[in-house]
Parts: structure tokens; C-alpha cells; sequence
């Protein structure tokens, strides 16, 4: 089973690209209604932030962008709430993947989705040819599954975090997670 | 019990290979500022700190002061200077109040004022009075 992928290697590997908290002053002077501390604090933080929102919004540019946008709106609104318990990367990553997972389900309801799981009838055609097989098989995924997967094997976080964030019974994670990698050997074999 | 196959493993690797950053394009700060600037502001205003040290300083030096000196230094003042102590106190009073509307939850204000509306009452009464002791 890959549930018994190091969980703690791949956090370790996640937190090891945040500078230890050296955005905790740009953090406060944003919170203060700083614009030049928050856009220092954008540009040191949203290539990761559009990174993991690529991969959720199934490399579909334009939404990702959307949900980047959002996603510091958010963190601008929630800024004077940041206590500084965790380092701010982890924070606004949390907030971004928020953003966008309500973002999906918001899309899912307009479009009249008869289920979050449903396959899609085809990849999207917005994932580049130079981001391999692999990034479009991610992204053909179902919604749910995606998430689940990009979550937990790309990005590194446990099961309840998923399952708290997409509402789910961590055994339901679970098993959205075992149909997604089942899924996509399927699809590279 | 290691259940994760050879084959797993590579997918796990392939799949971590992903995790990389993607800068954003040039043009999405700017649409957050345009997006910011409609919106709220981060935070509630916060008080005008020079502005509050200045009522504070004129409110507490007058509204605290005055009174002792008066007691201190001129203990029989005539009804002019009396006069004079009760404009200073109203002036006290008014910085206390802008203070106030500064820190609206700061309880030394309220005790701030209370105290000097009290001198003030005391001097009124003195110069009503004919007092000047």
C-alpha cells in the first residue's frame, strides 16, 4: 500500500522551501494595511501557490490564475487574524488550497455536476504538451479524486487534512486516494 | 511489512516531481491591488497614535496636574485664577474625550475623566461659592 508513504519526509520536503519565518514582520506590516509588505510577501509566495493551484485546477491556467487572485484576497482579508502560530507559507498555502477546492465545488454545482466524482469525458486541452504525460493523466482526473491525489502525494498532506478540508471521513479519503493512483496507472499504462 | 511495490514507488517519485512552483503571470498583482482596492482594508483603522499621545498628554497634565497644583501651590486662589483652572479643565476634558473616541475600551480614560469632571465640579462649587480655599 503507498499509504505507507513518509509523511514527515514529504512535509519535511514541503516546509524546507519556506524561509524560517522571515516573513513574520512583513506579515505584521501587511496586517497593518501594508501594500508593499503584502506584494513583497506575493511575490516571495505565489509561485508556490500557483503551483499547487495548477495542479488542483487540473492545469487550467485560467482558473488557476483566478484562484491565485483569490486566494490572497483571502489571505489580505484574513491577514489581521494571522497569529503567527505557523509559518506564513504554510498559512497561505492552506488558505490558497482552500480557495480553490471551494472554487471546484462551486464550479461543479454550477455546472450542474451529477456527481464530484463523475469521470470527465476527456483531459483538458489546456495542459501544455511540455508537461508530460504524467500532468495530463493528473489532470483527467475526477475532480475529487485530483484533489485527493495532488493533496496527499504531490503536495504532502495527511489524510485528516484532506479529509477536513474536502469534508470528508478520512477512510473516504483514503479510498478516493487508492481509486486515483489506480486510475492513473491505468491511464499511463 | 513493506507493501509498496517497486512500481508504486516510481509513481510516488514521478508524482512528487510535480510539486514544483509556477510563477504566476506578470500581470496578476496588479489585478489584485485593482481587486484590493475595492475591497475592505486588512484591518480595522487603527488609532492615530500621535494624535492619541497628544489628548492624553494635554488631558491627563491638565486633568491631573492642575488640581494639585492648585491645592499644592496656590491653596487660596482668587476667582480669576479659579476661572482659568476651570477653562483648563474643560479643555482637559475635551482631550480626555477625543482620547476616548480614539480608544473607545480604554478604562484609565473613562477613570480619567470621571476624575477631572470631579475636580471641575469641586471648583465650580468653590467659586460659587465665594470660596477660595
Amino acid at each position: 500500500m503507498m499509504d505507507g508513504y513518509p509523511q514527515s519526509a514529504m512535509r519535511a520536503m514541503t516546509q524546507a522551501r519556506e524561509p524560517a519565518d522571515a516573513d513574520a514582520p512583513l506579515a505584521r506590516a501587511a496586517a497593518a494595511g501594508s501594500l508593499t509588505a503584502f506584494e513583497a510577501l506575493y511575490r516571495r509566495h505565489a509561485p508556490r501557490v500557483h503551483g499547487v493551484l495548477l495542479r488542483l485546477c487540473s492545469y487550467d491556467r485560467g482558473r488557476a490564475e483566478d484562484c491565485t487572485q483569490e486566494a490572497f484576497l483571502a489571505a489580505w482579508r484574513a491577514l489581521p487574524a494571522f497569529r503567527g502560530d505557523s509559518a506564513f507559507g504554510t498559512w497561505i498555502h492552506r488558505i490558497a488550497v482552500h480557495a480553490a477546492l471551494a472554487a471546484l465545488r462551486a464550479r461543479a454545482a454550477h455546472d450542474g455536476a451529477a456527481a464530484p466524482d463523475e469521470e470527465p469525458s476527456a483531459p483538458p486541452a489546456v495542459c501544455p504538451a511540455e508537461r508530460g504525460e504524467l500532468e495530463r493523466a493528473v489532470a483527467a482526473l475526477p475532480p475529487r479524486a485530483r484533489s485527493v491525489l495532488v493533496l496527499h502525494d504531490i503536495e504532502g498532506w495527511t489524510h485528516g487534512e484532506i479529509a477536513q478540508a474536502l469534508g470528508l471521513a478520512p477512510g473516504s479519503c483514503k479510498a478516493h486516494l487508492h481509486r486515483a493512483r489506480a486510475m492513473l496507472r491505468a491511464r499511463l499504462e | 511489512m513493506n507493501e509498496i511495490s517497486d512500481r508504486d514507488f516510481a509513481l510516488y517519485r514521478a508524482l512528487r516531481g510535480l510539486a514544483r512552483e509556477e510563477a504566476p503571470p506578470v500581470a496578476l498583482w496588479p489585478r489584485i491591488v485593482a481587486a484590493l482596492q475595492d475591497a475592505a482594508p486588512a484591518s480595522p483603522p487603527r488609532p492615530r497614535l500621535p494624535a492619541l499621545a497628544a489628548a492624553l498628554l494635554l488631558g491627563c497634565g491638565l486633568g491631573l496636574l492642575l488640581p494639585l497644583w492648585l491645592r499644592q501651590a496656590a491653596p487660596s486662589p482668587d476667582a480669576t485664577v479659579l476661572r482659568q483652572a476651570l477653562r483648563q479643565l474643560d479643555t482637559a476634558q475635551a482631550s480626555l474625550e477625543a482620547a476616548q473616541r480614539l480608544l473607545p475600551h480604554a478604562s484609565y480614560i473613562t477613570e480619567l475623566r470621571v476624575h477631572s469632571s470631579l475636580e471641575r465640579a469641586l471648583l465650580e462649587q468653590r467659586l460659587r461659592s465665594g470660596h477660595s480655599s
